[in-house]
């Protein structure tokens, strides 16, 4: 199991989204699902990129949410 | 061990540094002989960690019994037996292939665990080692790679790296930092040490001592890329060469007292800097050093970016160093030893590493060098590169790295070609490209740095995808170059660099650098130039 960490692109910005799953193609699917889930009025995504991997120890594993520097 | 693990009884250490107060990382080499001999099934999975301490790295897929193995090679001088022997190891045992790495070290992959014993030996020999090119310990000393040889060096610092070197390498002193540790030693003054970009960086300087000047360093701390960035800062002391031991020792002892073992992601040396701040950290120093002298004259005067191409003079008259394009840093084992083999036939049998990846021959007499240019191995590896070929990196990208989300260094090669034919500049442009958001490949210093990712477009599909960064430089003190907003398809990655070169070429003026360009126009210029290329390349492709 691995813990992605994905963006969700819309005109509003981007939507940081944190997805545990064994692949990417799933990352990606627990990603839409949480936006369906979210929003009463689901705003016009314009791609998902997913940035980040990291394995899930024993210890667990996390990312930190806030907006991006500009050099990340 | 002659120190008190004074962390020993902290109550929040984390998994690594509890196994590492049980267990010495550089005891991994008592243990090698009986796996080598027992099979990859024999190691258990909570010995994976020590064996980065003999420069080796379980290969994924990770019952395979490969592993990815690193040799260092200080400021990245070798001689022509080092040379011959890393060569053998390719291709004896890593599928032919050497990777050049951005610390002068060299890497390679699909290494059996089981050939591991002889490996060493054949190291040994010749005076190289793996031990501590990984791990967290002092890696390899890098520095410029002209030491000894450099017009535009304050002096020969192969003495003092190679003290350096010798000091720490396997001292059980210093075998147990709380990460990685990076030191840069280095006299040119273009910078070629990466100064900023190591955890203790010794820079050159000078200052006038009782009427007379003196020649030696400044030091910088607590620099680092990964997805944190830091530039190193400097402290207010002039260090004399004799005096360079007493001051690497000091600061890697604050390090190994002080540094952070909690979280290891938290735990290079920038973090205590940052928390500690530059003032109290150089009080620290002097309190283990003795009192030394406030900083002298800063001798630094630009940074080169580690390129060394073409026939150069040596500060030894009648001789020249030829710097040599190795796109990427990867070569094959036979290219690699004909290229030693002409630094014996030609020179003195010296070969250099360079940490943009490169190679250099030494000690070319005026009077072999023509023919030595002549030699048709300069055909693939040219001393006068292309602006986009010669002047790229890749760090190892997902053929080899768990991290990475794509592919680098094909695509990197792929991309810079297809640059060379169609985008002519006066200038090259340093174009670095990465597969995750660690920063192996320094692409937060690059002209123009390329970010992977995984992409799912607007139509469902999931492809390799890359962000990019621009304006990164070590000029200056250094600054990270900026994402532009925009993420691009693998399929339309080099159409877009071509055309937003096509526009630097057109609005640059003459011999303008691209980090002076992107100054003089601004992020924010840029961002509507990439969003206009980006919206005329999708809508063809739709």
């Amino acid at each position: 199991m691995e813990l992605y960490r994905l963006i969700a692109s819309t005109e509003e910005g981007e939507i940081p989204i944190v997805a545990a799953a064994e692949s990417e193609a799933e990352a990606f699917r627990i990603a839409d699902r949480e936006i369906q889930h979210h929003y009463l009025k689901k705003p016009k995504i314009t791609d998902i990129a997913l940035i980040q991997r990291k394995s899930i120890g024993k210890n667990g594993a996390g990312y930190l949410i806030r907006p991006r520097e500009s050099y990340e | 061990m002659s120190y008190v693990k004074v962390w020993a009884d902290h109550e929040q250490l984390n998994k690594n540094e509890i196994n590492k107060l049980k267990k010495d990382g550089l005891s991994i080499f008592e243990d090698i002989p009986k796996y080598a001999r027992d099979g990859f099934e024999s190691i258990p999975k909570d010995q994976y960690m020590y064996f980065k301490y003999a420069g080796l790295t379980v290969q994924k897929p990770q019952d395979k019994g490969l592993f990815m193995m690193r040799v260092k090679i200080p400021t990245g001088i070798l001689n022509a037996e080092q040379a011959e022997v890393l060569a053998e190891i390719g291709h004896d045992y890593g599928r032919d292939i050497l990777d050049i790495t951005t610390r002068q070290s060299i890497q390679y992959h699909w290494v059996p665990l089981e050939k591991l014993p002889e490996i060493f030996d054949l190291l040994k020999k010749v005076d190289l080692t793996t031990s501590e090119a990984e791990g967290d310990a002092p890696r390899n000393v890098v520095g410029n790679p002209l030491a000894g040889i450099d017009r535009d060096e304050l002096f020969d610092t192969r003495p003092t790296v190679n003290e350096i070197y010798r000091f720490f390498q396997d001292n059980p002193d210093f075998s147990n930092l709380p990460r990685k540790y990076k030191i840069s030693i280095n006299a040119n003054i273009y910078n070629a040490g990466h100064a900023e970009i190591n955890d203790l960086a010794f820079t050159p300087a000078s200052k006038v001592v009782d009427g007379k000047k003196v020649l030696g360093f400044h030091v910088k701390v607590g620099g680092g890329l990964a997805a944190k960035p830091y530039l190193a800062e400097q402290l207010n002391v002039f260090v004399a060469k004799d005096q360079v031991r007493n001051v690497a020792s000091a600061v890697t002892t604050l390090y190994r007292d002080y540094g952070y073992r909690k979280s290891r992601a938290r735990a290079r040396l920038k973090y205590l800097v940052a928390d500690w701040g530059i003032r109290k950290f150089e009080e620290k120093v002097l309190e283990l050093t003795g009192p030394l002298p406030s900083a002298g004259k800063d001798e630094t005067v630009g940074w080169n970016g580690g390129f060394f191409f073409g026939a150069h003079p040596q500060k030894q008259d009648g001789l020249n160093y030829v710097g040599i394009s190795v796109p990427v840093g990867r070569i094959s084992s036979g290219d690699f030893s004909k290229i030693a083999g002409l630094a014996k036939q030609y020179g003195s049998g010296e070969l250099r590493t360079v940490n943009s990846q490169n190679l250099i021959i030494p000690n070319i007499p005026d009077r072999a060098l023509n023919d030595l240019l002549a030699e048709d191995i300069f055909k693939k590896f040219p001393v006068h590169p292309t602006p986009f070929t010669g002047y790229a990196m890749a760090c190892t990208g997902n053929e080899f790295c768990n991290l990475a989300l794509t592919n680098t260094k094909d695509k990197m090669e792929e991309i810079a070609a297809r640059l060379d034919r169609e985008v002519d500049l006066d200038v090259p442009v340093r174009i670095y490209m990465v597969g995750c958001t660690n920063s192996c490949g320094q692409r937060h210093i690059a002209d123009i740095g390329i970010q992977g990712l995984k992409l799912r477009t607007q139509k469902g599909e999931l492809v390799d995808a890359y962000e990019i960064f621009v304006g990164g430089t070590l000029t200056g003190g250094g600054h990270f170059n900026e994402r532009l907003k925009g993420r691009i398809a693998a399929s339309l990655i080099s159409d877009v660099l071509k055309d937003f070169l096509l526009y630097f070429k057109k609005e640059k003026e003459k011999g303008e650098t691209f980090f002076t360009f992107k100054n003089r126009l601004g992020t924010e210029k840029l961002q509507t130039v990439l969003d206009d290329i980006l919206k005329a390349a999708t809508s063809e492709r739709e």
